[in-house]
């Protein structure tokens, strides 16, 4: 087996790399990019530069290149810093859902101005009373006079505040059984009845928020895909939203900071280098098979898993290397403070492993 | 102290703490209430379970107060127990202040509370020994600092002292103060975590996902179980510390209880999902607490390899090694 790049790939990789560098050559905090990092010029560099949208037709602004090609520039780009927030949820999952369910026009519409980097996205899935147990979900939307009328809340969607759109999953139907009942829609953020309050995470920042619908009306082509088919396709759009690389990087940069003024005399150091750089190459493997499409569905699962367990373990390989001074440090004291989000944001990690043990292992299910 | 007198104090030092707690910082002063209570007669009764007691409710209310530097003054043999220490500088070394061959003292350290003390006790390496400076607290300047707790009230100091502006404090033995100070951190980490599992085990009834409590699925009650097994065991060592080995000792307990602090705050605010993660809820500040109390007077990483190297050294490895009688493996 070979593992190095075709060199034209290799190419690709250290283009992006040095991309990243300069993007984020700026940043004094270059962790979480992908949640933090809100740029919208950087966003519509990539899209020039043809790195969103990478692998979806041309006639919809992508650019038909291979799903490993946009697999090393996300990398790069993450591993680095570079502030990806702004398209990140676009890219990485509306894109191809709508690819997937959307209707033709839904795709003229979007597509194109997701890859140019001009638009933000968020997710409006988890509500107050519905987070691990998603499909309980209550925001509603009914059918009236040729139109949908939203009325609910959802809660932790990240970059509501800035965000264009919010794809958001609502129930259509509350006589059938909870998981066949629920319809998504695209929703314009400018639409009247939509309250929108930043909610300060962890850190003292606040990029995810509270999304009030109060009587908002989306003309009738808003429904994405089957009406009351949402499960399925949600399905598909969390293996997009989990099985990415963008969960084993999140703390790369730092980590690498770290390595570099890390001990290698102490024994303990060395040892934790060497199991995270395994680690790593593990479950970097893991997402490749992800993401060429050779992984069983409920992968995703198993990768988000060791990735984020990774990104925590790092946290604390970062405070064990900046020692008790990290008490100090406010990069370091944020990236340990953060951490416990890794195995919460996108599915907990307990809800992962239940998903490995029903879909994979063939469990039987409570 | 019988069970009753204890309780009796418990709800006394906790009612203080809490009032503290719900006023915000600066509002009382702690260590002068404590005074007022009777503190310095139980300390002189009761040594070890008033810290105990006193240091628990600290860290469940999540107190900043200088009871610390009440504690590590008394350590010392300072009459004044008003006089402000200054901590060694979290780090790789012990002692961050120095006398310098010309007998100028040069001093890194962190202060509790910002400046109420108008004489502040410096730990500082001479030669190849720890000496104790006393300094006035105008001779020294405060840094910025960004890091893990701003409400646990440290404030960075530096300075550089003339040999003539200030007297070394005879006969203090700051090793001796060190356990102490370790003891008293490591009941008040003991006490953040308690809360925090209260905290996440009350909230883990209430909250239901799939039609049933959080607190019914295995997964979340593991990792509490997980906490408080670690909660348990940084109690038991906290009261096995021998008293002919309190130095060994508090350096273990304050060892396993940072471990077990850490792990229980992670673990909490995992299982309280993303309300957890924000910073209106309170797990986040136990959480800076937690790592803050930790990085004082030595982390639990830095105390294991001290474990280590001690037990190698003079013999603590056989006497923990000897087991019960019994067949050889
Ligand atoms: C930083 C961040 C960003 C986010 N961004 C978004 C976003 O953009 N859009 C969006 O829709 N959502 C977002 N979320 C929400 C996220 O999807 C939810 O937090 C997550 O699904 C868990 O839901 P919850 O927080 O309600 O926790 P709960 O579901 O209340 O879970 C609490 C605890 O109970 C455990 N638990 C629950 N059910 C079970 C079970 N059956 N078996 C075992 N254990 C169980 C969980 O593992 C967890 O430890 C974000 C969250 C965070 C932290």
């Amino acid at each position: 087996m070979d593992f190095a790049w075709p060199d034209e790939i290799e190419a690709l990789r250290c283009e992006a790399l040095e991309v990243g560098r300069a993007a984020a050559a700026s940043l004094s905090i270059r962790e979480e990019s992908w949640v933090r990092g809100f740029d919208r010029d950087f966003s519509r560099q990539l899209g020039e530069r043809g790195w969103l949208g990478m692998t979806w037709p041309r006639e919809v602004g992508g650019h038909e290149r291979t799903a490993l090609e946009r697999f090393v520039v996300t990398e790069a780009l993450i591993s680095t810093g570079a502030p990806l927030a702004a398209t990140w949820v676009g890219d990485r999952q509306i894109g191809p859902t709508l690819l997937a369910n959307g209707s033709p026009e839904q795709i003229a519409r979007y597509l194109p101005p997701m890859a140019a980097g001009e638009v933000t996205w968020s997710l409006g899935m988890s509500e107050p009373d519905a987070g691990s147990d998603l499909a309980s979900l209550r925001t509603r939307a009914v059918e009236r006079d040729g139109a949908w009328v939203i009325e609910g809340q959802k809660v932790w969607t990240s970059f509501a505040a800035v965000a264009d759109h919010c794809y958001l999953v609502a129930r259509t139907d509350p006589d059938a059984p909870p998981h066949a009942g629920m319809s998504e829609f695209i929703v314009h953020m400018d639409a009247p009845g939509i309250t929108v309050a930043p909610i300060r995470d962890i850190t003292g920042e606040s990029h995810f928020c509270e999304v009030v619908f109060d009587g908002v009306v989306l003309p009738r082509d808003a429904l994405v895909g089957k009406e009351n088919g949402s499960w399925q396709q949600l399905m598909r759009q969390l293996e997009h939203e989990r099985g990415g690389i963008d969960r084993l990087m999140s703390n790369r940069a730092l980590y690498e900071d770290a390595r570099a003024t890390a001990d290698r005399s102490n024994p303990t150091a060395a040892q934790e280098i060497a199991a995270i750089e395994t680690m790593y190459r593990i479950v970097r493997l893991a997402v490749i098979r992800e993401v060429i499409g050779q992984a069983p569905p409920g992968f995703s699962a198993v990768t988000k898993i060791l990735g984020t367990e990774l990104e925590q373990r790092i946290a604390q390989f970062v405070a064990a290397t900046a020692g008790p001074a990290a008490m100090l440090d406010g990069r370091v004291s944020r990236a340990v403070v953060y951490a416990p989000a890794y195995t919460i944001q996108g599915g907990t990690s307990a809800i992962l492993r239940n998903v490995i043990g029903e879909r994979l292992l063939g469990l039987p299910r409570r | 102290m019988d069970a009753e007198t204890r309780e009796m104090y418990r709800k006394t030092l906790g009612g203080l703490m809490r009032r503290v707690g719900a006023e915000g910082a600066g509002e009382s002063d702690v260590v002068a209430e404590l005074r007022e209570l009777g503190w310095d007669e139980l300390t002189v009764e009761e040594p070890t379970e008033s810290v105990a007691l006193l240091f628990e409710e600290q860290g469940a209310a999540l107190v900043a107060s200088r009871a610390l530097d009440m504690v590590v003054a008394a350590a010392l043999g300072l009459d004044d127990r008003s006089v402000g220490i200054a901590y060694p500088e979290p780090g790789p070394t012990n002692v961050t202040s120095a006398i310098n061959d010309d007998g100028r003292l040069t001093i890194a350290g962190l202060l509790l509370g910002a400046s109420e003390a108008a004489e502040i006790a410096v730990p500082a390496q001479a030669g190849t020994g720890v000496v104790v400076a006393i300094v006035s607290r105008g001779a020294l300047s405060v840094v910025e600092m960004e890091g893990f707790d701003d409400a646990a009230g440290f404030t960075r100091v530096t300075g550089v002292v003339e040999a003539r502006h200030y007297r070394l404090l005879d006969g203090a033995a700051w090793a001796v103060a060190v356990a102490a100070g370790r003891r008293a951190l490591a009941h008040e980490l003991v006490g953040l975590a308690s809360h925090m599992i209260d905290r996440a085990a009350g909230y883990v009834i209430e909250r239901e996902q799939f039609g049933r409590p959080l607190g019914t699925f295995q997964a979340v009650q593991h990792r509490l179980a997980d906490a408080y097994t670690g909660l348990v065991a940084a109690r038991s060592v906290l009261a096995a510390i021998e008293p002919d080995d309190v130095l060994f000792g508090s350096l273990v307990a304050k060892a396993v209880a940072g471990r077990a602090a850490i792990r229980a705050a992670h673990s909490c605010t995992q299982v309280t999902g993303a309300i957890g993660c924000t910073w209106e809820y309170e797990l986040h500040r136990y959480l800076r607490r937690t790592h803050a109390l930790d990085a004082l007077l030595g982390s639990w990483r830095a105390l294991r390899k001290a474990i280590g190297q001690q037990m190698a050294e003079d013999g603590h490895a056989a006497r923990l090694g000897s087991a019960p009688e019994g067949p050889a493996a």
